[in-house]
């Protein structure tokens, strides 16, 4: 079978090495913060870089809203309001660390419109959601699927939007977000999805 | 077929893209056991396809619990008219499109367009292909043949005002514009990479984001799948994500995957399209066909791809793999051209991801092409009238013996073609005929000694190009052997059947087969010295001939196999170690490369013999462009492919080019002499000859 990554007694720091490694390679950026407080102050500076007045957000990202920014947040209900936003302000579920990937079990329209039309996602990852490989995370995919009544859709997210569709040279910003930031949260206190 | 096929721009741009894609897959392939994981999907889409029409229904049922409309459509014109159907029930005059080659193979965009809607492409790729009204020429890389210029050309036509060449400028057009529209096209279509059954959802791959925009922000949703993507389980999805991005472009995945299951707030309707693609199902030799993930892999590997390019090398779909689906979904007339431009090298086989026998099956494909739609005049005669029949054989080339005074310029080589041939031997010196047959050679030379040895006899079977073009090689192999001690006979001189089978002529093939089967049936080991000769007698003659070959493809071996298993310590003995004079560098020809899978044992011969390493070239498992009677039909493709070995060749500054066959030789031997270049080209047994101590030979 398939040779399996097995996660040590140090497996979570390693995956998390891993995680950035893969998602760098990928093309995001990746910020480390110790606490949910440290990766609010982490997300204030990113949002102040940018000068964003509107940001598009989810409700599951509440926790992580720097307090400054709470009165600036849109949710994505309309496409159009998702695109003139400065970024998107999102919270990934998962990461897999072998693709350096962010997995959202999608609960609306409107949030991947927030994932997908700013020119820049800033995403939150907890450390302790990450996994080895995408496998680790397919129940809880299949899981999130299942459902009639639900929403029913995931999305992956590896890096930002590219293109190599003119004479084979890789162009980022695309269709989809120009810069994909991730702020990989290491402390447990952060509320989970 | 004319020079103009192949557009010199296009061929470098290719051929780029082509060794990117190689570091690109090597690395992303990076801990991953690519042989496995293929064996795995192909199982699984086996398994898959041997239950489709219960995984279609359970997809079916699936979907609809979550909401979705599923509808199934027998052809590409039925599948046209439900996703018009759906449009016109919801009022929309224009639809956003994602990438699908199934709606290019049922050419949807004319269809919308003839029925008033507006089919708009946000692919950057398929949407420059559009703006200049013209097809894909790759599964995943639609405009690969477009420079940047060529895009700035389209998109200042289309703006209405000059446009910058830079392409972040021009991948910034097409954001721009998309975003203007996006927000008012009322529909959203898209392809799919795989419907998983337990679930009901649409599986899509991508890279821009288009796909996410496409399949959320127009109310009105549309998906178009083939009824070979459906999956059990996400499980075997996963397996097919491990694979499809690292094998198609070369990450270890792309940037977007989404799963569609449930209909979200916008109604969705699924369209599964059949398309003769049950026929195919039916079919036991090709069902494989239906494995395909279209990663493109094969595309961006074949030699042929490489020089003509998508627009040349397709109908609706490209290549080897295009010509199998275009013969079922085009009809087999539209696949005729393109099956005659595989040259048979096997190495798309070596890359796909769901391990499907291309090359053997568009051999398959030649054969019902040959039956239902006739083949021509000068193949049949060659085939059936000369090939097959060993005393006409013989006395063709008696004749060409007898004539060649007339027929033989300098060195050995034929003078040149008059005008209307020149296209054949422009590119490559033609060896004339030798003096002397290898069979009479040998029978002179008292080589075939009956004398008893310790080691017992080996059978040689030389092929048509040592007998009658190098007569020299066949004599080194032997005097090897009989320095190895052994005592050798001959097999008969007659053709092994092989330019039939992969002519498509597989009655004359087993003709050919069934003489030498004959034949050889008392030898107990068959040394081989063309690699194309060694896989009709190992493994196509044995297939065509079935129980009456019993235990015949075991005798079979190649010379650089023979002495890399049996010999290696004897030639130890008998070789005086000694480097070529000016470095050595190997071509590995396709049949001994990826067929027999020997290309290593004549690495480890070679490095063991002349005391060296080997200087590799660029590429050097990239066929020569000879390939039979391929360089005979497409003289300029041939050309061109030769061209890139030369460089290859040049690159590596070493003055012996070895190699295993003897057609290789013919071609890569005959270019350096047209082009001047001083480098002695070498079969393996050449090779070991050279270095057999005096006492020994």
């Amino acid at each position: 079978m398939v040779k399996r990554r097995t996660p040590g007694a140090s497996g979570g720091t390693k995956l998390a090495g891993l995680f950035r490694e893969r998602a760098e390679a990928a093309g995001a950026e990746v910020r480390t913060s110790a606490t949910p407080s440290a990766a609010r102050t982490a997300i204030a500076s990113i949002l102040g870089e940018l000068g964003a007045q509107t940001i598009a957000s989810a409700a599951d990202v509440k926790a992580f809203v720097p307090a400054k920014y709470r009165a600036r947040l849109i949710r994505g209900n309309k496409a159009e309001d998702s695109a003139a936003a400065e970024a998107g302000l999102v919270l990934a579920h998962f990461g897999i660390a072998e693709t350096g990937t962010l997995v959202h079990l999608d609960r609306s329209d409107a949030e991947k419109n927030v994932w997908t039309l700013p020119p820049v996602c800033v995403a939150v990852l907890e450390a302790s959601t990450i996994v080895g490989r995408l496998e680790a995370v397919l129940p809880a995919i299949t899981k999130h699927l299942a459902s009639p009544s639900g929403f029913g859709q995931v999305s992956l997210v590896t890096g930002p939007s590219r293109t190599a569709d003119i004479e084979n040279v890789l162009s980022i910003g695309v269709h989809g977000p120009c810069r994909l930031v991730i702020v990989l949260v290491d402390g447990k206190n952060g509320k989970k999805a | 077929m004319s020079r103009s096929r192949i557009d010199p721009h296009l061929k470098s741009v290719l051929a780029e893209f082509s060794r990117n894609y190689l570091i690109k897959r090597r690395n992303a392939l990076m801990g991953q056991d690519f042989e496995e994981l293929r064996t795995l999907l192909a199982e699984m889409k086996d398994a898959s396809l041997e239950r489709n029409a219960e995984l279609l229904d359970r997809f079916e049922a699936e979907a609809r619990r979550r909401g979705n409309e599923v509808l199934r459509a027998s052809d590409g014109d039925e599948a046209n008219r439900l996703i018009a159907d759906v449009l016109g029930r919801n009022g929309a005059a224009k639809v956003a499109k994602s990438k699908s080659m199934v709606g290019e193979e049922t050419h949807l965009n004319d269809f919308l367009s003839r029925r008033g809607i507006e089919p708009r492409e946000t692919d950057l790729g398929e949407w420059i292909v559009q703006l200049e009204a013209e097809a894909p020429t790759h599964m995943v890389m639609p405009a690969i043949h477009l420079t940047r210029a060529d895009v700035a050309r389209i998109f200042a036509r289309r703006l209405g005002r000059p446009v910058s060449e830079e392409i972040p400028a021009l991948v910034r057009i097409a954001r721009e514009e998309l975003r203007r529209e996006i927000f008012t096209i009322p529909a959203g279509f898209i392809g799919a990479n795989a419907l998983v059954a337990e679930n009901g959802a649409v599986i899509l791959v991508t890279n821009e984001g288009n796909g996410r925009l496409v399949s959320t922000v127009p109310p009105v949703q549309i998906v178009l799948a083939s009824i070979e993507k459906v999956v059990p389980t996400m499980a075997d999805a996963a397996l097919l994500l491990r694979l499809l991005p690292r094998n198609a472009t070369g990450q270890v995945f792309t940037s977007y995957v989404s799963f569609i299951a449930g209909a979200g707030n916008h109604p969705r309707t699924i369209i599964i399209l059949d398309n003769h693609r049950s026929e195919i199902l039916a079919d036991p030799v090709f069902r494989q066909v239906l494995r395909c993930v279209k990663c493109s892999a094969c595309l961006n590997v074949c030699p042929v791809y490489k020089v003509l390019g998508g627009k040349e090398f397709a109908h609706v779909y490209m290549g080897g793999i295009g010509t199998l689906l275009t013969a079922w979904i085009h009809g087999l007339k539209e696949s005729k051209a393109m099956a005659g431009l595989c040259l048979g090298c096997h190495r798309c086989e070596d890359y796909c991801a769901a391990k499907i026998k291309i090359a053997d099956l568009v051999i398959a494909l030649r054969e019902r092409l040959n039956e239902q739609i006739g083949s021509p005049l000068w193949k049949r005669l060659a085939f059936e009238g000369v090939l097959a029949r060993p005393p006409v054989h013989r006395a063709a080339f008696r004749a060409a013996r007898v004539g060649r005074p007339l027929l033989a310029g300098k060195k050995g080589y034929l003078r040149r073609l008059p005008f209307p041939f020149r296209k054949y031997d422009r590119f490559r010196a033609v060896p004339a005929p030798a003096k002397k047959t290898f069979s009479k050679l040998f029978n002179k030379s008292g080589l075939g000694s009956k004398a008893p040895t310790g080691k017992g006899r080996i059978t040689i079977f030389a092929g048509c190009l040592v007998e009658h073009f190098y007569p020299e090689i066949g004599m080194d192999a032997a005097r090897v052997l009989k320095a190895l001690g052994y005592g050798i006979d001959l097999a008969p001189a007659a053709c092994c059947g092989f330019p039939s089978a992969n002519g498509g002529f597989p009655r004359s093939a087993r003709k050919s087969y069934g003489k030498l089967m004959e034949a050889i049936r008392a030898s107990e080991t068959v040394v081989t010295l063309c690699p194309t000769c060694t896989t009709m007698l190992g493994h196509a003659g044995p297939d065509l001939a079935g129980d009456e070959a019993a235990g015949l493809a075991d005798k079979i071996i190649s010379f650089a196999e023979f002495m890399e298993r049996k010999e290696k310590k004897g030639l130890a003995r008998v070789l005086s170690k000694r480097p070529e004079p000016n470095a050595l560098t190997y071509h590995e020809s396709c049949h001994h490369k990826y067929y027999l899978k020997a290309a290593e044992a004549t690495r480890s011969v070679l490095e063991a013999a002349t005391g060296s390493k080997i200087k590799d070239m660029p590429e050097t498992a990239t066929c020569c462009g000879f390939a039979g009677s391929f360089s005979a039909d497409h003289p300029e493709v041939s050309e061109a492919i030769l061209a890139e070995k030369l460089d290859a060749i040049k690159e590596t500054g070493a003055g012996t080019v070895a190699l295993d066959c003897p057609g290789c030789l013919l071609q890569v031997r005959g270019g350096c002499r047209r082009q001047g270049l001083a480098v002695d080209v070498r079969h393996t047994a050449q090779l070991l000859a050279e270095r057999l101590d005096k006492r020994n030979s």
